[in-house]
């Protein structure tokens, strides 16, 4: 059945990939063959802009839409639409068409209801909501008004034809939609996770509402172990462990994993602060090296991080500036020194941390897994779509663009395994692995992403069109930053 | 540290082959209440090493895993789940250390936290160190698919080698 999808209008490019992740957990695809791509239908109402909040969605029923509203993030409501039109006649025309038999059982005299009014690019006072609200009265409400708790919900929702006023291009006409809500999301999560509660936070914890969504696209939950390589403080452990999922963390500093800021402001602290499960285990270990025992496979149900980019903190893998480079060999820590030294540790570049998680993943994720991880891309003038790291093992299935400043932006890429390990790619993983190590400052070099946001910007590629700036001329379309 | 996660670990310095199971020298253990879940273990039970999971459970004081576990009902029985449950997820290393089976070299648990990290002699650091490298090249490049590798400002920087399978 179509119901009508009435998305938040925040992170566009995340909207619909969260819906067809949280149906694939709600079951909808589970009779599909599971080679083929699963993804939901999707329709746009006249006139409107892909950009637009409302979209119309096919969902197999009333739970399962009820069970997606619910948990997303994104998704305003789901509603079954009982009549649209591009006036208040025509609107009155489409209700009176709907079929009776979809309408009378939330009609019925023993049930409370509640009319709401929800509008789109525009502002409307509470006495022209009224005035709608009371011209639905050619609809038989039998039930009592009831506003705080009512059985029934029901919305009418108004777009405007308010020129280009909020970011999207105008819509030719207006639209209203008069519906039943399905189920809707729970944004109170957001208050209750938001970092300027949290206790213990680092530079680069992972907003609340993007580690749920990150979560989501990972389909976490009951019974699922979920693994962040690059663990942090925890802040994307934290959504997962919210939806029930078992969590594991590894982080190269140890000062982060093991002794934050003190006895209750740890890692271990901020899942206690929300009355999550703590995770199954921390520990100390390089991302480059992992400590896994060989036989081990196939173990986690998902992958989720934010791997370092080298713009705000960069990756440290083991090893010296110096014994990267080859100038020294391996130092020989004297005995009596060993229990407390600390390995030095060398620039980790963005390149080389990628190859290793995709291999990483490759091996440790059950088939039918997913990777879920932020990549960040360079923003060239040019719209040609940016390419993305690929592997034998593994299916891009969604990525979804968050534009951070001028330069750059990153992308939450979204990878099902959909292929074994096998001896093979190990085998061309470790040579990798080898060169990698052997080319240490090449690799630096070419996957530096800092100099790349932070550098002057360059006066000559701008100067040859009659001083005109080439980023000016691009449209001023801000879809994407809102 | 769970001895969930200690069955996951090895030791990887340069050189030791089997460097699983990392013995435990314990010195604080304490024992925290987890929420008991059926689907979890039995996921897990596949995945698991059991033998290891049994001595580990013994060094940490817990005598009730069933050595035999050939006889794959025992996952029907309840007794058995929280047995399993208590030892794979309940009993924690707060304190002590992880030996490595081959080189005897220590890896230290501070506060539940294992640090695997190896000193700068332990590990493979450069590629002379390694033996087996060399030989397992592929010899002719027609053996090798490509697929990319790229930087973030979208330019592909290296191809990641594949070997086609034959």
């Amino acid at each position: 059945m179509w119901y009508l999808c009435v998305f938040y209008h925040r992170l566009l490019d995340y909207r619909k990939p969260e819906v067809e992740s949280l149906a694939e957990l709600f079951g909808v695809f589970d009779d599909y063959p599971t080679d083929q791509q699963h993804s939901l239908e999707w329709k746009l109402p006249q006139y409107h802009h892909p950009d637009s909040p409302f979209h119309f969605v096919n969902l197999p029923s009333e739970d399962i839409a009820r069970s997606i509203a619910n948990r997303s993030i994104l998704v305003k409501g789901l509603y079954e639409l009982w009549g649209e039109g591009n006036s208040y006649e025509e609107l009155e025309e489409s209700i009176k068409g709907y079929p009776e038999e979809r309408k009378l059982p939330y009609l019925n005299s023993d049930s409370t209801f509640r009319i709401s009014m929800d509008t789109f690019g525009k502002v409307m006072s509470f006495t022209e909501q009224n005035e709608r609200i009371r011209g639905l009265s050619y609809i038989p409400f039998k039930g009592r008004v009831n506003l705080k708790n009512p059985e029934h919900n029901f919305w009418i929702m108004e777009t405007d034809d308010y020129g280009s006023n909020n970011g999207l291009p105008p819509v030719v006409k207006k639209r209203i939609f008069f519906g039943r809500e399905v189920g809707a999301a729970d944004r109170k999560l957001l208050p209750t996770y938001e970092l300027k509660s949290r206790n213990y936070l680092g530079p680069t914890a992972m907003d609340a509402e993007v580690a749920f969504l990150m979560a989501n696209q990972a389909k976490a939950t009951h019974g699922k172990l979920v693994y962040d390589p690059f663990v942090g403080t925890g802040s994307i452990l934290i959504a997962a462990a919210h939806y029930g999922a078992m969590t594991m963390g590894a982080d190269i500093d140890i000062r982060v994993v093991r002794d934050g800021r003190g006895p209750d402001c740890n890692v271990w602290s901020n899942f206690k602060q929300y009355g999550l499960p703590m995770p199954i285990s921390l520990l100390r270990a390089d991302n480059n090296l992992p400590p896994w025992r060989p036989g081990l496979f196939e173990m986690f149900d998902a992958i989720i991080c934010d791997p370092p980019y080298g713009v705000r903190a960069g990756g440290r893998k083991s090893g010296g500036r110096k014994l990267l480079k080859g100038i020294v060999g391996p130092y020989i820590v004297p005995e009596e020194k060993r229990t407390n030294h600390i390995p030095s540790t060398g620039a980790y570049s963005l390149v080389e941390c990628v190859h290793d998680l995709l291999d990483l993943a490759a091996k440790m994720l059950v088939m039918d897994g997913r990777l879920v991880y932020f990549y960040p891309v360079v923003r060239e003038d040019d719209s040609s779509s940016p390419s993305f790291p690929e592997h034998p093992c593994f299916k891009l299935i969604a990525s979804c663009e968050q534009i951070l400043s001028f330069r750059y932006s990153r992308v939450l890429l979204t990878m099902v395994k959909i292929k074994p390990y096998t001896e093979d790619i190990a085998e061309s993983a470790r040579l990798k692995h080898m060169d990698f190590k052997e080319n240490h400052l090449k690799w630096l070099e070419e996957g530096n992403l800092h100099s790349a946001v932070f550098s002057p910007a360059d006066s000559n590629s701008s100067a040859g069109d009659d001083g005109k700036c080439g980023k000016e001329l691009k449209p001023k379309y801000r879809g994407k930053y809102v | 540290m769970r001895l969930l996660t200690h069955n996951m670990l090895s030791s990887t310095i340069k050189g030791v082959t089997n460097g699983f199971p990392l013995k435990i020298e314990p010195q604080k253990i304490i024992e925290r209440p987890v929420e008991f879940n059926p689907i979890f273990l039995k996921n897990m039970f596949a995945k698991l090493e059991w033998k290891p999971l049994v001595e580990a459970s013994k060094t940490m004081g817990y005598f009730e895993l069933p050595e035999d576990v050939s006889d794959l009902s025992v996952l029907e029985s309840d007794e058995f789940l929280h047995k399993f449950h208590h030892a794979l997820l309940e009993i924690h290393l707060e304190e002590g250390v992880l030996v490595c089976p081959e080189t005897g070299r220590k890896f230290p648990v501070q506060k539940g936290i294992p640090n695997m990290m190896l000193h700068e002699d332990e590990n493979n650091l450069r590629l002379q160190d390694d033996v087996h490298g060399a030989s397992s090249f592929p010899k002719a490049l027609d053996d090798i698919k490509y697929s990319k590798l790229c930087n973030p400002s979208g330019t592909v920087v290296h191809f990641y080698m594949s070997i086609a399978s034959p």
